[in-house]
């Protein structure tokens, strides 16, 4: 079967500023020797943005119940590599997608540090406001928040959020210290290293405690159980907070297991106006899900623009963007309604000019799999060393349905099963469980539709979902021509496969099996292992 | 008499204008030339890491209640 070819496309715009992206780094430093000079225009508005975000962190400790916070939790020193996060995100952009970029980041940014300020306020050691903590519910970080869509008076909490999975993109050795504590304490080491680490931070006592309720949820995998049992039993037991668990069906595309879904979201409901006192409001429950359907579309429509040869809203841009509006979000807060119609409006913008966010685009891939969280600018590297323009990826690969957004009596039914679905389609879990079809099929219909010539396959090796069918995607990838590059990693622990040692496996097939020389070869390897 | 008190006046408040904008002007480039400066040599990442090995030696010495 002979191999699918694309015709690169050399962007007929010259670069402005810093190419060889390589020269940043320090060996072995922890940051970098400086930041990115990209013109005039380009180095301002980045400057502008890091005010901002300078402005956004002086805010937050200027709380002094946030400061003791950071020293009371170890995971919050990862904290003081915010900025340099944005720069490893925004490496190579320049015009719009440096503003895409920003108007994503910065966002989070501010969205993360309100939580982080409603943590510690309501913690009991840190700021202790019993009445605040009422009102809080707990959330596990791979919880789909639909249930939370109608509790306007209510805030949705995630204690493993801040504490692992942004500590993790914003340092890549973050976890390292609650994996090895749940290790100590018998836990084994061949599980998946994300609930692991959750685990690791109850058993380490580094969780901060409040809140009237919690719920956890089998999503996005039975991982996700053995890390839930774990802080569950500290909550119920030692901290006196009860604990739903919110169980999602896991042949998620049978139309037969729909009663139930929608029958345990209405249980999760009952639960939470149970403990906190609160009754569901439909009128919030469907201005919530109008947002959840304009994200919808806007999703939509960059996959689509992904189609074409000028995809605008790509890469690092569409995955943590994608990730944090969908599932930690989903439809609650206003601003990413805004968001949403500005990110639009710059890629349409970009569109119609026919942009080009890297000197060359010599490839058009599919990234498939769970990705590495200590490398997730992994996607921008691709570009900018290899000119591989990841087009999407399986965590954005979500719900492209509308749901019920006018109140009606209908529709208030309706919204049990919407809730349930949107459970059900949790990133990553609506892959990884349902069967081959939503697994491996799936891909090979994404590559036809986005055109794409080449494949990226996550291999997270402790996650049995996916590896058991590593034979299965080189059969398809092979009987179709498409070349799939398998790239090992171990989520969220960098001393099993490190960042270079991701990057050399792209390294070696490229140059090996596809013959080609990168496009910037400062990139090709970088003394990174000590860095954020 | 009147019109040179006059004159003489306008003149001093011009002045004072004039200082204050060249004062607003060289304390905003000066903020923009040191903020710019630690924008553009990463001083700011540079310092935090700095601050992390303590951190972290200080969250080794905090009593933990760890346990399954």
């Amino acid at each position: 079967m002979a191999v699918k070819k694309f015709n690169k496309m050399v962007n007929p715009e010259k670069i402005k500023g810093d190419t060889r992206y390589g020269d940043l780094y320090k060996p072995h430093g922890k940051v970098r020797n400086r930041r990115e000079w990209r013109g005039v225009k380009d180095t301002l508005y980045d400057y502008y943005r890091w005010l901002g975000i300078m402005m956004t962190l002086g805010k937050f400790v200027a709380v002094p119940r946030n400061v003791k916070a950071m020293f009371r939790y170890r995971w919050m020193a990862n904290y003081l590599a915010v900025p340099m996060m944005v720069d490893r995100f925004t490496q190579g952009l320049r015009g719009e997608y440096l503003r895409m970029a920003h108007e994503e980041q910065d966002l989070i940014i501010i969205d993360v540090a309100k939580l982080l300020g409603n943590l510690f306020r309501g913690d009991r050691r840190i700021g202790n406001d019993e009445e605040f903590s009422k009102i809080n519910v707990l959330v596990d970080e791979n919880e789909m928040t639909a249930v939370m869509m109608g509790f306007p008076n209510l805030k949705s909490t995630s204690r493993e959020t801040p504490s692992t999975y942004v500590s993790v993109l914003l340092n890549q050795h973050a976890a390292e210290h609650y994996i090895d504590v749940a290790q100590e304490f018998g836990l084994a080491g061949d599980v998946c290293p994300m609930p692991e680490a959750e685990a690791g931070v109850s058993i380490d006592d580094d969780a901060p405690i409040l809140g009237a309720c919690a719920i956890q949820c089998n999503t996005t995998c039975d991982g996700s159980l053995l890390g839930n049992g774990v802080i569950s039993e500290r909550l119920e037991k030692e901290d006196g907070i009860p604990v739903f668990q919110l169980p999602a069906p896991l042949r998620h595309k049978e139309e037969d297991v729909q009663d139930y879904a929608a029958e345990e979201i209405r249980r999760a409901i009952r639960f939470i106006e149970e403990h906190t006192g609160h009754k569901w409001d439909w009128d919030y429950y469907f201005e919530c899900a109008r947002r959840v359907n304009i994200a919808t579309r806007c999703r939509n429509e960059w996959l689509d623009m992904n189609k074409t040869d000028y995809p605008q809203i790509f890469g690092g841009n569409l995955a943590l963007y994608t990730e944090t509006n969908y599932m930690a979000i989903c439809g609650k807060v206003p601003e990413f309604e805004k968001c949403d119609k500005k990110l639009m409006k710059l890629a349409e913008k970009a569109y119609k000019k026919r942009k080009m966010a890297a000197p060359e685009y010599r490839h058009r891939a599919i990234v498939w799999g769970v990705q590495s969280h200590f490398y997730m600018d992994f996607l921008v590297w691709l570009l900018n060393c290899w000119g591989i323009v990841p087009l999407t990826d399986m965590l954005s690969c979500i719900n492209t349905e509308m749901i019920a957004e006018t109140d009606t009596p209908e529709n208030r039914e309706q919204a049990y099963y919407d809730m349930a679905m949107l459970t059900e389609e949790m990133i990553m879990r609506n892959r990884t469980h349902g069967g081959y079809k939503v697994l491996l099929d799936d891909l090979f219909e994404f590559v036809e539709e986005f055109n794409a010539d080449m494949i990226i396959l996550w291999e997270h090796i402790t996650c049995k979902a996916l590896d058991g069918m590593h034979g299965l995607f080189e059969d398809k990838a092979r009987e179709r021509g498409i070349p799939l590059i398998w790239v090992d990693h171990q989520l969220f622990d960098p001393r099993v496969i490190s960042r270079q040692g991701v990057r050399d496996q792209v390294n070696q097939y490229m140059r090996t099996v596809m013959q080609e020389e990168p496009l910037d070869p400062t990139l090709e390897v970088l003394d990174d292992e000590n860095s954020w | 008499m009147k019109e040179r008190i006059k004159k003489k006046r306008k003149r001093r408040m011009r002045r004072k204008a004039f200082r204050l904008l060249l004062n607003l002007f060289l304390i905003v480039s000066g903020l923009f030339v040191v903020t710019f400066t630690v924008y553009f040599f990463n001083l700011d990442m540079k310092l935090t890491s700095m601050i992390e090995p303590f951190l972290l030696k200080h969250y080794d010495r905090i009593e933990r209640n760890q346990h399954l």
